[in-house]
């Protein structure tokens, strides 16, 4: 771990920053075809962002944010009717209305006690929205779907043509990136350890004096409106919007996106949507019933990196380290972090690696279960060819 | 000075084989060159939707093209090419069906693509073909395929829920009565038909006295069949599968089946509906093909049934599985419309494909032949739809027996679509 610019660079945030630098310089040497492919992977990833925010921060295990994709998708493709092009004025409208859905839900979310009540809840709201985006095709044009008015945007005085090209996966990628960015940069800042903090024990983050509950809402709400950022960019590029958005196999795949990544790291759930969408691409290319093949993975990555690629980068990297330190056993630095890693109000404040732990728990049978239900799905629907 | 020594040459009888074969070779390849290039094949990309709910049309859409292309293959391919076939799946999600099709184009580099029958899919592919530039025959029988989201390289042979309104209300209303009710899945497949069915049996001198809406998925509909108005003379029905197994059986129970019933194209073949007996018996189809080959026993159906391995009484050569008629038939015809408008306009490659489309928007009209099994098809130039006979059927002693044929311009309808 070295710090520069303020910043404690570990492993994991080495690979975040790799993955980054590729999604960048991705239109520059990708093809047409994977540059479209890209572009589905960086919105998949906002609704993995968005959950990874609401459980690891909000302490919500929520299936609920596809809808948000949803709302945000759909309130683009009817700003975009209604003779809007700025896309500014389109993300913040899409941003605003998921968000304002996501307050209505996180206040009840957050009174709920228990562990079971926000999933069960946020199952049964994503539930409802989705028959009732069915019922009302008037507004959602059913599975049918409702294609997009326009041909082109307006972004700071630049035309930003529908579709998926250079421009509008810069569009897409730019809030993404800077999402995740300032995420990471928050990191040392009181702010997130306190966040970190109410994610890991809420009980013990109530008895140091924090509000705990108006915390919780405002980690939900932004996660909210970061993935209807993602849907109002889906929309533009995809150009076509169907009630398929608010189908809760959305959320599941996020989930298990952002579980895959690795969970309560800004890198995370980016990092989880760049490797299971593509391998899913991959597989799928050879094996038919992909779903099984995917599924089989998550179950091995659930069974032997319950913490993610970023845990299991981040434990490499802390073994190393523990062995480069005990060469040095005796030294000061090695004092100090015997210290860090003994102390609780310091571990709680550093949050790392027990809040990784405590997401390990609950997250490995999750994982498990939903990848199996995921697997299976499909393959007993079809009976392909 | 040095001295070389040519050695006599010696020629074996081997080494002459060999100095034979070699010249017959390169005596043949000026010729054989040509001949290959000109024979490249056209590449058809085939976006199914092989996994979910509509695997089993994506199954006999993929059986009857793949038999297809081999016929057209065993009979000298298309201006003298052979055909290649390219088949992804959609998984019936939106986004991996785009994805495919943008994987088909860019990927494989197809020449023409028949397009998936999930409605969303379809609807969010078509308007990409002309960024792709590349003809797409849709399977899908939504709407606004050629109508609002019509397009210069979107076609449809197929009939969509406007075609069968209107091909059928006349005659129902004739059959069944004027009154009716109106049992529709809370779906937009089921909107739509509720809608066109309204609007005709109104126009055809009946009335929709009243509509409901059966959510998807529904496990017992007896609360939905109590609100049917008893004295309406037909109901109308567009359900999803299990929900109209469920719903036919608890109309027997409750006495509706003493009505008209009369269900949406293609309805009855997203299940095995003959299966189920008495439930279904004395029920109404639409559909643009009649189920047995007693019904249009022609040379031309006789070979369709025979090279995608239908039985004479309707079942599947083999297993005795239920048959998607209409997917066979317009799958079939999807190569015969590429056949006659490749040879036509002399296209070539991609780049010729704008000619092509004008080639087939001049000749709009096809004759009953080999590869028009289902009889005379119009393609209106305006939409890109396509018109076909239509047929209206009945179960009966558990047979699909066809009670009367609709020509074709019956159905024609306003065009609501522009290909400019």
């Amino acid at each position: 771990m070295r710090k520069i610019a303020g910043l404690e660079w570990h492993w994991s945030s080495i690979l975040g920053a790799v993955a980054l630098f590729l999604v960048a310089v991705a239109p520059l040497v990708f093809s047409k075809y994977a540059l479209f492919l890209m572009t589905q992977i960086l919105l998949a990833a906002y609704i993995a962002v968005s959950f990874d925010f609401a459980y690891s921060y909000g302490r919500i295990l929520s299936f609920v944010q596809g809808a948000f994709f949803g709302l945000g998708a759909y309130s683009s493709v009817h700003l975009a009717a209604a003779g809007v092009s700025g896309l500014i004025t389109i993300g913040t409208a899409s941003a605003v209305l998921a968000a304002v859905s996501g307050t209505a839900i996180g206040l009840i979310l957050v009174r709920m006690k228990g562990a079971h009540g926000p999933p069960i809840a946020t199952i049964i709201v994503a539930s409802i929205v989705g028959l009732a985006s069915n019922s009302l095709t008037q507004v959602t044009g059913g599975e049918d779907g409702i294609g997009l008015a326009r041909a082109d945007f307006h972004m700071l005085g630049t035309v930003i043509p529908a579709g998926v090209n250079v421009q509008s996966y810069y569009c897409t990628a730019i809030p993404l990136i800077a999402i995740v960015a300032v995420s990471w940069a928050l990191q040392p800042t009181r702010f997130w350890k306190v966040l970190r903090a109410v994610g890991q024990n809420e009980r013990r983050a109530q008895q140091l004096g924090f509000d705990v509950r108006s915390r919780r809402l405002v980690v939900f709400v932004f996660s909210a409106a970061t993935a209807g950022i993602g849907g109002a960019l889906y929309t533009i590029t995809m150009q076509h919007v169907t009630t398929s958005v608010f189908d809760l196999s959305l959320s599941l795949n996020a989930i298990l996106w952002a579980t895959v990544g690795g969970l309560s790291d800004p890198f995370g759930a980016f990092i989880g949507a760049l490797f299971v969408y593509p391998t899913t691409e991959l597989l799928s290319s050879i094996f038919k019933y992909v779903d099984i093949a995917v599924g089989a993975l998550l179950v091995l990555v659930a069974m032997f990196f319950p913490e993610g690629i970023i845990g299991a980068v981040s434990a490499w990297d802390e073994r190393r380290r523990a062995g480069a330190m005990s060469t040095v056993a005796g030294s000061d630095t090695a004092k100090q972090l015997r210290q860090v890693d003994c102390d609780p109000e310091l571990e709680s404040q550093n949050g790392r690696v027990s809040s990784r732990e405590s997401v390990r728990r609950s997250a490995k049978p999750m994982m498990m279960i939903l990848s199996l239900a995921d697997a299976t799905k499909n393959v007993v629907l079809g009976k392909g060819d | 000075m040095r001295i070389t020594r040519t050695a006599p040459m010696e020629l074996s009888r081997r080494s002459a084989l060999r100095l034979g074969v070699g010249a017959a070779a390169l005596a043949a390849w000026p010729i054989t060159t040509p001949a290959r290039s000109a024979e490249r094949p056209i590449v058809l990309g085939l976006q199914a939707d092989i996994t979910g709910a509509l695997a089993h049309s994506a199954y006999w859409i993929k059986k009857s093209t793949v038999a297809g292309v081999n016929w057209i293959n065993k009979n000298g391919g298309i201006a003298g090419r052979p055909l290649k076939l390219v088949t992804v799946d959609t998984e019936m999600k939106v986004d991996v069906g785009i994805r495919r099709l943008q994987q088909l184009v860019r990927e494989y580099n197809v020449d023409f693509i028949i397009g998936a029958e999930h409605g969303g899919v379809a609807s969010a592919s078509a308007p990409m073909m002309k960024d792709l530039k590349t003809l797409y025959l849709s399977f899908s029988r939504t709407d606004q395929v050629t109508t609002k989201l019509s397009s210069r390289y979107v076609y449809r042979l197929d009939t969509n829920t406007t075609i069968e309104a209107k091909a059928a209300a006349s005659a129902m209303v004739k059959n069944a009565g004027k009154r009716w009710a109106v049992l529709v899945a809370d779906y937009a497949w089921g909107h739509s038909h509720r809608d066109a069915w309204t609007r005709y049996i109104k126009r055809a001198g009946g009335q929709v006295v009243q509509s409901i809406l059966v959510p998807v998925n529904t496990a017992d509909p007896v609360s939905y069949l109590l609100k049917v108005d008893r004295s309406v003379d037909a109901i109308f029905i567009a359900l999803l599968g299990p929900d109209a197994v469920r719903a036919f059986a608890a109309m027997k129970t409750m006495g509706l089946d003493a009505k008209h019933r009369v269900t949406a194209g293609e309805m009855l073949n997203l299940f095995d509906a003959l299966k189920t007996g008495p439930d279904v018996e004395g029920v109404w189809a639409l559909d643009e093909a009649p189920w047995r080959l007693a019904d249009k026993d022609t040379p031309n159906t006789r070979r369709l049934y025979q090279e995608v391995g239908i039985e004479p009484n309707g079942r599947e050569t083999g297993t005795g599985d239920y048959v998607m008629f209409g997917d066979v038939f317009f799958a079939w015809e999807n190569l015969g419309f590429l056949k006659r408008t490749i040879e036509g306009s002399g296209w070539k490659t991609k780049d010729d494909t704008l000619r092509l489309i004008e080639y087939a928007d001049a000749n709009p009209h096809y004759d009953e032949g080999p590869l028009f099994p289902q009889g005379p098809l119009f393609v209106r130039p305006e939409d890109h739809q396509g018109f076909c006979n239509f047929y209206i059927m009945r179960i009966e002693d558990g047979q699909m027996r066809v009670k009367e044929k609709v020509p074709l311009e019956a159905s024609l309808y306003p065009v609501k679509g522009n290909t400019g």
